[in-house]
């Protein structure tokens, strides 16, 4: 059988499984600030449909956080990007330039929904239908963003593919569209974003506690439910989207490879926990510790799904392509140079940090433990 | 060939060429703009001005735009863009330099932090700490540019590394460090044009002492670009640079960003003398076109600078690899690519098969009949033997091409497909145009490009006929005279008097 794809004229630069950890760490972050910028424009369109005071002040709390968001899962997209190039690349040019115009679209709407959420930010209070048609503008240019990356990151996973798609259209004006797991995969990703950014309005309302306890009450409940329904339906999503996949791929979750099936047991064990914890911070005296417990186990839930999802591409992809097979000549100087670098940008990056809360100091109020900074269960 | 070749029908390179323009303008304008924001700003501290720190946060919040939203997105774009358009020399530089993209992106990760905290901190920190803020951006900013300047001039000088392989032979190239220093000139004009742009602009209008230093950086720093220039083309190998220079529009490039640079140095001046009696805004908006135009040229010179390849001694232009070049011309392209439906030439499948073998291996510069070095109308108003002699033939030709990648009947079914696919342009039969179609894609007359001036020196037009009915025997790559005997009579008046035109005014 001849490849459907040439292998690279390059060895890998270094090890797979040091290119694919960083890949998939980086990939993880991009997931959080991502989940923030889509499920927060979703949310902040929900409040500001709404209408209510205390709505509005929470979606003002995502707008404000948006450009934030944005700039962080762009940076953050960069590394993944560029380690699965070096780890896929014969598959990733490849399923790219099959959907070329739609793939390059990307950067037309990361630059629409970029300003618009600048707008946003900055004009809110002047803005008042404005926000929701901002917002929408945001919101589906985001979602093209990921509908399109969805559509490529399976493509790649289909070599088969790969020649009739070309010969067909070889302008690039198609999709993976008959890719079975497409949906359910989609819904999964819009609905995790959702909950990630619940999380983020929730600890909005942890920080108004002091303040405006009553706001951060409502504000807390508000995050926490969204957090609670769009969980548990993901969990029927993504359910729905394991089973499509073809039995010798689910499997390897379900005991037939112990190292997936560790991470989908921890995965699922992480989530629930969060569920748990979300819930449990309200009516606690010490919420904010019950919180940052919950949000670690939804990052760590985040960072399972991050390693399944590699994993399924692996064994989407053994049959054409084993990276750990692959050749490799490792330039260890330079990988070490980029650690060294790394960890001198990370002190810098600290110290910006703490410049950055020198000059937000945390609200005068109550002090810590008193009353008004407490739920009350009366809500 | 590993990578099916995304089709655009008016031409790939139009995108590449608009987003790469946008994208290095900002680019460095964003690195010289972050050191005038916090030089300025120290000026403003020392001197208790509020008037001008006023200025410089306002100022700050279109740089952040700028630079976070079109700045970083563009960057994204080209890379986006390069994956689609030379995904086998994108493959090769993300491989090769995979730890230097790495050490790109802490840079770029850490510029991102830095200039938010620098916009949302004005009037929240101390006036020094928030300096510190903006030399951690201008430090990061630049040091990604020193990152990804070596892996620009690696594709036009890679050295020792086309022998050894080696990552710091690759890096560290012959012209590494001259468009280093070019580059970081570049940033410290920009930022001084658009700074003067700025200023010109505000309500209060420009302050004198601004306006001066702004020049400043525009005048010191453009006085001694053409040294540093002259130092880049010295590092590149004369015979790179050869083939740049028969570039029909290398010329034009060229003298674009030297009249761009001359303007602006001239504008400034006026401006400098003329203490504000001339009209700013008209002067600071014409110079940062000027500065657009004159980079822009300067940019896509570079490009070409290192034609027929992408990878100079690696990768062809259009994503051939050097080390395959001779299997596909011995077993031909379409046999050997994944991506053809047709594995041989047909008398019947021709049309087809040429337009898969365009596709691939000439679409990244030319189009069939758009704007972008349409070959259609060209080659169908030649006869079909001399077009396929061309097609075959195209790294002999003006232009960087590459060499054909598969078999002389490869090349004919391109001719014929080309031919076919569009109607010919309105030919004339006077010397001149027969010259440019049948000897100019080879020859220049008087230029460095194969002169033919000094061959029909002192000759008649008789001579010039039989040198016409004999070419090959000057050059076996060099066709049979196809034309008609009306077209080879009209030539060869005009190669006699063209080459002797001395003689022609004294009689
Ligand atoms: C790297 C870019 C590049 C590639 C690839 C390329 N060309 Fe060209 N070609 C040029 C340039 C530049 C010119 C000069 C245009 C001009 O004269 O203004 C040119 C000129 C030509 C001409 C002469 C046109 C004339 O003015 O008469 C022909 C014929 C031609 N190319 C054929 C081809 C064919 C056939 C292929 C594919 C096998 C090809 N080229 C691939 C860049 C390229
Ligand atoms: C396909 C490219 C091509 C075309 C078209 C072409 N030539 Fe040439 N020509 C060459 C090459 C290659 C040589 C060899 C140059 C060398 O060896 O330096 C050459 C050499 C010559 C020489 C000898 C030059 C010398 O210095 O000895 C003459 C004369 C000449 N060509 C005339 C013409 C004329 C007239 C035409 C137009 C009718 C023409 N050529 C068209 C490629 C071409
Ligand atoms: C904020 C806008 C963005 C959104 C909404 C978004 C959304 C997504 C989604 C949904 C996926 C998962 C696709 C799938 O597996 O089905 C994804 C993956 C990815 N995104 Fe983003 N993305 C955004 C911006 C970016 C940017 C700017 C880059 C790079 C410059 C980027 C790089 C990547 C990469 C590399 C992957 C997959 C990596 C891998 O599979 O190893 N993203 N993104």
């Amino acid at each position: 059988m001849v490849a459907p794809v040439a292998p690279e004229s390059l060895a890998l630069p270094s090890p797979p499984w040091l290119l694919q950890g960083l890949g998939e760490l980086t990939l993880a972050i991009h997931f959080l600030f991502m989940n923030v910028a889509l499920g927060g424009t979703l949310l902040a369109a929900v409040y500001a449909v709404k209408g209510k005071a205390r709505h509005l002040e929470a979606g003002f709390g995502l707008a404000r956080a948006l450009p934030f968001a944005m700039a962080y899962a762009i940076a953050f997209g960069v590394a993944p990007l560029l380690f699965v190039q070096v780890l896929y690349g014969r598959f990733f040019y490849t399923a790219a330039i099959l959907i070329a115009p739609l793939f390059l679209a990307i950067v037309a709407a990361l630059i629409l929904a970029y300003s618009a959420i600048y707008f946003l930010a900055w004009r809110w209070d002047a803005l008042k239908w404005g926000r929701l048609v901002a917002l929408a503008v945001v919101f589906i240019s985001l979602c093209y963003v990921g509908f399109v990356q969805a559509n490529l990151f399976t493509l790649m996973c289909r070599p088969n593919l790969f020649r009739g798609m070309y010969l067909a259209r070889p302008g690039g004006f198609q999709l993976n569209g008959g890719e079975a797991t497409l949906l359910p995969r989609l819904l999964h990703f819009a609905l995790g974003a959702i909950a990630i950014a619940s999380l983020f309005v929730a600890m909005q309302g942890l920080r108004k506690l002091r303040l405006a306890p009553e706001q951060g009450r409502w504000q807390y409940r508000s995050g926490a439910t969204w957090f609670a329904g769009s969980t548990v339906a993901n969990m029927a999503i993504g359910l729905w989207w394991l089973f499509g996949l073809p039995r010798e791929e689910w499997s390897l979750f379900m005991g037939r490879d112990l190292w997936a099936t560790i991470i989908f047991a921890g995965a699922i064990f992480f989530a629930v926990t969060a569920l748990v914890l979300v819930h449990l911070a309200i009516g606690s005296p010490r919420p904010r510790r019950i919180f940052i417990l919950a949000a670690s186990a939804a990052v760590l839930t985040v960072v399972g799904m991050v390693f399944m999802r590699a994993t399924l591409r692996e064994a989407e992809l053994r049959p054409f392509y084993d990276a750990a097979a692959a050749p490799v000549s490792t330039q260890w100087g330079a990988a070490a140079l980029f650690g060294v670098i790394f960890i001198a940008a990370l002190v810098l990056m600290t110290y910006l940090a703490r410049l950055a809360i020198r000059a937000f100091p945390p609200p005068e109020g109550p002090p810590l433990g008193s009353g008004g900074y407490r739920f009350k269960n009366t809500g | 060939m590993t990578y099916p070749v995304w089709y655009v029908p008016f031409g790939s390179a139009w995108i590449i060429a608009v987003i790469a323009t946008v994208h290095v303008f900002i680019s460095h304008f964003a690195i010289g703009g972050g050191l005038m924001l916090v030089l300025l700003e120290a000026t403003a501290s020392r001197h208790d001005d509020e008037a001008l720190k006023g200025w410089l946060k306002r100022r700050s919040r279109f740089f952040l735009l700028l630079t976070l939203v079109l700045g970083a997105l563009t960057g994204v774009g080209i890379w986006f863009t390069i994956s689609l358009i030379s995904p086998a020399a994108t493959s090769t530089l993300i491989r090769l330099f995979v730890w230097v993209w790495a050490i790109e992106w802490v840079f770029f990760l850490a510029e991102t932090m830095a200039i938010l905290v620098y916009y949302y901190t004005w009037d929240r920190l101390d006036p020094f700490a928030h300096r510190i803020v903006g030399w951690i951006y201008f430090g990061s900013a630049y040091l990604s540019l020193v990152a990804i300047n070596g892996i620009l001039a690696f594709q036009l000088t890679p050295g020792r590394w086309l022998a050894s392989g080696s990552l710091w032979d690759a890096f560290f190239n012959p012209t590494n460090l001259p468009s280093l220093v070019a580059r970081t000139l570049v940033c410290f004009i920009l930022a001084g044009l658009f700074t003067l742009f700025g200023l010109a602009f505000t309500k209060t209008g420009p302050r004198p002492d601004l306006v001066r230093r702004s020049l400043l950086w525009v005048g010191i720093p453009l006085a001694s670009l053409p040294l540093v220039l002259f130092w880049y083309f010295k590092a590149i190998p004369p015979e790179q640079r050869l083939i740049a220079a028969a570039v029909p529009y290398f010329n034009h490039l060229a003298l674009t960003a030297l009249f761009a640079m001359a303007a602006i140095a001239l504008l400034a001046a006026a401006v400098w003398f003329s203490r504000g009696k001339v009209a700013l805004r008209q002067f600071a908006a014409i110079m940062l076109l000027l500065g657009l135009f004159g980079f822009g040229s300067a940019e896509w010179l570079r490009e070409d600078l290192r034609l027929p390849y992408l990878i100079v001694g690696n990768t062809y232009a259009n994503g051939v690899a050097v080390s395959a070049l001779p299997e596909l011309r011995s077993q031909g392209l379409l046999a050997t690519s994944q991506w053809s439906s047709v594995k041989a030439v047909t008398r019947q499948n021709e049309a087809q098969a040429g337009k898969e073998i365009f596709v691939m291996a000439c679409s990244q510069c030319h189009t069939v009949r758009s704007r972008l070095i349409p070959l259609g109308p060209r080659l169908a108003s030649l006869d079909e033997g001399f077009a396929s002699w061309l097609a075959y033939r195209t790294d002999l030709m003006r232009g960087g091409m590459p060499p054909f990648p598969g078999t002389a009947a490869e090349a004919e079914a391109v001719a014929h497909y080309l031919r076919v696919a569009a109607l010919p342009e309105a030919i004339s039969s006077d010397g001149a145009s027969v010259f440019r179609r049948r000897c100019g894609v080879c020859h220049t007359m008087s230029g460095s490009f194969r002169p033919l001036a000094r061959v029909f020196e002192g000759e008649k037009a008789e001579d010039a006929v039989s040198v016409l009915n004999d070419l090959q025997s000057f050059s076996s790559d060099m066709p049979k005279w196809t034309g008609s005997e009306t077209e080879k009579s009209a030539l060869a008046q005009w190669l006699v008097a063209q080459s002797n035109p001395a003689k022609k005014g004294a009689s």
